[in-house]
């Protein structure tokens, strides 16, 4: 028999992050009130030749952060650790460290497969070579590795649609719970792009700002003098639950998970839309699953990753959204602070939503100096400020075309 | 009332054949495709048992040849197979695009040392890399294609992009389990009312270099060279380890009453779909008798079934794994009188990574509509421990199939499961 006939309530009660502007939630939640970047000269090898040198970087996690079964971290690569960080923190967070055994739980993973020593390798001759390289290198590997220390047996889901990976993997995980698949979700996403491979990849497509001389001002979407992306790192784990089990046992609910959509724009692999159509669609669909209007969102936490044509895209995507609704909304990027943290910024961004209508204040889009005409919306420019958020939109798009869009909302708001 | 799902349209490229007729025919005849693999040069120390798709020329699927100078080999295989079976839906996408999902089991962004040789040996001295002189003078000899071709999603794009698809997708890269979980989410989606039409499907090579390494490494690969084409031998007494194969199948899903609605022809219905995540082991992970167990009971209650006719078991090949296989079906299997028959298309396709679970339904779904079991060719000393009711070896099985199972797992404990069942009449 199904578990549900119709869809039940989606709460979150576990936050965990790992950024360059702050590992841990206050610290995260301070870093972006205040406006501050996390971008810096690449310190972790020799940038210096390259076109473009800087980018955001984790530095204050330091990898034996991790805790929990060593042979299971064995397997994980340095972006699969900060993923494993932030789940534990979340799991944490949610008083779930210790489950009772009864409770079916799940995860679900936006991720990419990186290969962070790919050219060293090629250099080397060196071949993967061990029995575990397999595991290592598979895209699953995190979700399989926090199921086996914990116990979890419930969905088990890796999803990988670039950008918008995490976005995806938290609305699947939404959906799970909503039709009874499990009690509790942990999901979210991890990546770092912050490697001789992608640096070189990127640059070639010409995607990555090149202000070497002042790292902390170059990621400043939607600003008329933004000239690409800042390649960054990180982790967002959120627990997601059935509002009923999490009520049973007393959680802490942050908010209510209201509506997910994804969408395909069916265009080109690498660039949007001018008309922002595909993640339109995705927007307009969580709002239907939500059964809200426009006029209920107050906050969005904008994909923009301060390259010219994705940030028009997205504006002509809100305002074909919204409509003249969109001009009341306060937009922000927090890309502007933390880079761009692909696989990982849909679940940080759902987590930025989650504060916004806990603290019932937005953060800033930092670097704003000049307008560009064809981006009028209220970005939140440099400075943070207080508003009464009752629900908050988090966007992300992905290359090959694809989008995701969920809304959430403040716990008790109808 | 659940929406009930039906497959209308299905397309098929594996090592026997292009299109369904070529590897169910061969599959009922008994034909391996498995053989002494020498074509990929640089997997290095010599041969590699397994299975490749032979005279594959992707234009001749592709509608749009043009777009297949940025596929890698995979991708031009998933994107020739969901090309198949759109075509053989016959279902006119453009008037239900954003009502028409995408699911693809993938198998994860490529790495394809080619593109970086050249680049990476002018920075390079009896030192290593060199990353200064990389950045200087080995960059341009970089193809800025790269990214593009490499991307983890293509297939999904690609697709997407063919049939102007605009609405929900997924793309998994699960490894082993990737085209099973891509169905069965696809076939969630259409019965809670999300969509009504799906592509759902997986494509996977597993020859790449780094690839084929790990698994040697690993020692999941059989070692036996003659006869290759016996090489892979599920749940026999000698059985070493999988063929590595390639291939790719696609489903179109639909909501029922949509597909009779315009007429349809309906292969079959996917009526259950269930998961475990429980791993052997916190050393190897790997797949688990428990996994298979509860993931085959989740699809039946999923199905509202009790018993099922037969089994398309995964049949990865290894020691641990079949033998895992065998006693969790089992547990499950010896409730139902009469026991399901189990058979392992593994043993004459190889391993198709992340398409394997697709491919496996198509064959399913064949099987249901003429009501016959491939044999385990391979099976020719069965080992004691795996005790389920097999296919023979040296011929298949006739009898009526109503209701069938299609099971698999991955390298990381995951398991998922598919209960599938004929087309009704309509």
């Amino acid at each position: 028999m199904p578990d549900r006939l119709i869809p039940g309530r989606v709460v979150v009660t576990g936050l965990g992050v790992v950024t360059p502007i702050g590992s841990t939630i206050p610290q995260f939640w301070s870093s972006l009130l205040e406006g501050r970047s996390g971008a810096g000269v690449i310190s972790r090898f020799d940038a210096s030749q390259f076109p473009t040198g800087f980018a955001a970087e984790v530095h204050d996690v330091a990898e034996d952060r991790a805790s929990g079964d060593p042979q299971l971290r064995s397997l994980l690569d340095r972006k699969n650790l900060f993923g494993w960080i932030a789940a534990s923190d979340a799991l944490h967070d949610a008083g779930l460290d210790a489950p009772d055994t009864r409770t079916r739980i799940g995860v679900a993973i936006g991720t990419e497969r990186r290969a962070p020593d790919f050219l060293h390798r090629i250099a080397t001759g060196s071949p993967y070579n061990h029995p575990a390289d397999h595991l290592r290198c598979s895209t699953f590997v995190l979700a399989s590795a926090l199921a086996a220390a914990k116990g979890f047996t419930g969905p088990n889901m890796t999803v990988a649609a670039a950008c918008a990976s995490s976005a995806q993997a938290l609305g699947i995980a939404y959906q799970k719970l909503q039709w009874g698949e499990a009690d509790v979700m942990v999901a979210g996403g991890c990546d770092s792009l912050i490697d001789p491979l992608m640096l070189t990849a990127f640059s070639q497509i010409d995607a990555l700002s090149k202000r070497n001389d002042d790292p902390s001002r170059a990621s400043r979407p939607f600003d008329r003098r933004r000239d690409g992306l800042v390649l960054g790192e990180g982790a967002g784990m959120v627990v997601l639950e059935r509002l009923e089990h999490a009520q049973a046992r007393g959680a802490h609910l942050y908010g209510e998970i209201l509506g997910y959509a994804s969408s395909c724009n069916s265009y080109r692999a690498i660039e949007s839309p001018p008309d922002g159509r595909g993640l339109s669609l995705a927007m307009q669909g969580a709002l239907r699953a939500a059964k809200r209007i426009p006029e209920d969102v107050d906050y969005i936490n904008a994909h923009a990753t301060s390259t010219p044509e994705g940030d028009r895209s997205e504006t002509a995507a809100i305002k074909r959204c919204f409509g003249a609704a969109a001009y009341g909304i306060a937009v922000s990027s927090t890309k502007s602070m933390t880079g761009h943290l692909f696989a990982a910024s849909g679940a940080v961004g759902l987590i930025v939503c989650v504060l916004a209508v806990t603290h019932n204040a937005v953060p800033p889009t930092i670097n704003q100096e000049v307008r560009d005409p064809a981006c009028d919306l209220d970005y939140v420019p440099n400075v943070g400020r207080e508003r009464n958020v009752r629900i908050a939109l988090v966007s992300a798009s992905g290359f090959g075309g694809v989008n995701a869009a969920l809304l959430v909302g403040k716990w008790g708001h109808a | 009332m659940r929406r009930s799902v039906v497959v209308t349209g299905v397309g098929l490229v594996t090592p026997l054949g292009s299109g369904c007729r070529a590897t169910w025919d061969s599959l009922c005849a008994g034909r391996s495709a498995i053989r002494a693999v020498t074509e990929f040069e640089d997997l290095a120390a010599g041969s590699v048992t397994g299975a490749t798709v032979r005279d594959f020329v992707a234009s001749e699927h592709i509608r749009d040849d043009r777009s297949t100078r940025d596929m890698t080999r995979p991708v031009a295989l998933g994107v020739a197979a969901a090309a198949q079976a759109a075509s053989d839906s016959a279902l006119d996408f453009s008037g239900v695009a954003e009502r028409v999902g995408t699911f693809v089991g993938a198998p994860g962004r490529s790495y394809d040392p080619d593109y970086f040789r050249e680049a990476v040996s002018l920075a390079s001295d009896t030192h290593g890399l060199h990353l200064g002189r990389f950045a200087a003078a080995g960059m341009d000899c970089v193809s800025p294609l790269w990214l593009l071709s490499a991307l983890g999603n293509n297939v999904l794009y690609f697709v997407s992009l063919e049939h102007h698809l605009l609405g929900m997708n997924g793309n998994f890269p699960c490894g082993d389990v990737a085209g099973t979980l891509a169905i069965g989410e696809a076939f969630h989606a259409i019965q809670r009312g999300y969509i009504d039409v799906a592509f759902a499907g997986g494509y996977d090579s597993l020859f790449e270099t780094d690839r084929i390494e790990a698994y040697r490494a690993a020692q999941l690969m059989t070692q036996m060279r003659a006869p290759a084409s016996l090489a892979h031998r599920p749940f026999d007494r000698h059985r070493d380890g999988f063929a590595a194969s390639e291939g790719a199948a696609f489903l179109i899903l639909e909501e029922a009453a949509h597909a009779r609605q315009r007429g349809a022809r309906i292969h079959g219905e996917v009526v259950g779909y269930g998961t475990a995540a429980v791993p052997l082991s916190r050393m190897s992970l790997g797949p688990s008798a428990r996994g298979f167990a509860t993931a085959l009971q989740t699809a039946l209650a999923d199905a509202d079934v009790d018993a099922i006719d037969a089994v398309f078991a995964y049949g990865l090949g290894t020691r641990s794994s079949d033998l895992e296989e065998a006693v969790g079906l089992n547990e499950v299997l010896r409730r139902c009188r009469p026991r399901a028959r189990v058979t392992a298309p593994k043993c004459m396709v190889g391993n198709t990574g992340a398409a394997s679970g697709a491919i496996e339904t198509v064959v399913a779904l064949m099987a249901v509509r003429d009501g016959f079991l491939p044999p385990i060719v391979s099976r020719l000393n069965p080992d004691p421990e795996c005790d389920l009711d097999f296919v023979a070896a040296d011929r298949g099985h006739t009898a009526a199939l109503g209701t069938v199972a299609v099971c698999s797992a991955n390298a990381g404990g995951n398991h998922a499961t598919l209960v599938l069942r004929a087309g009704r009449p309509s």
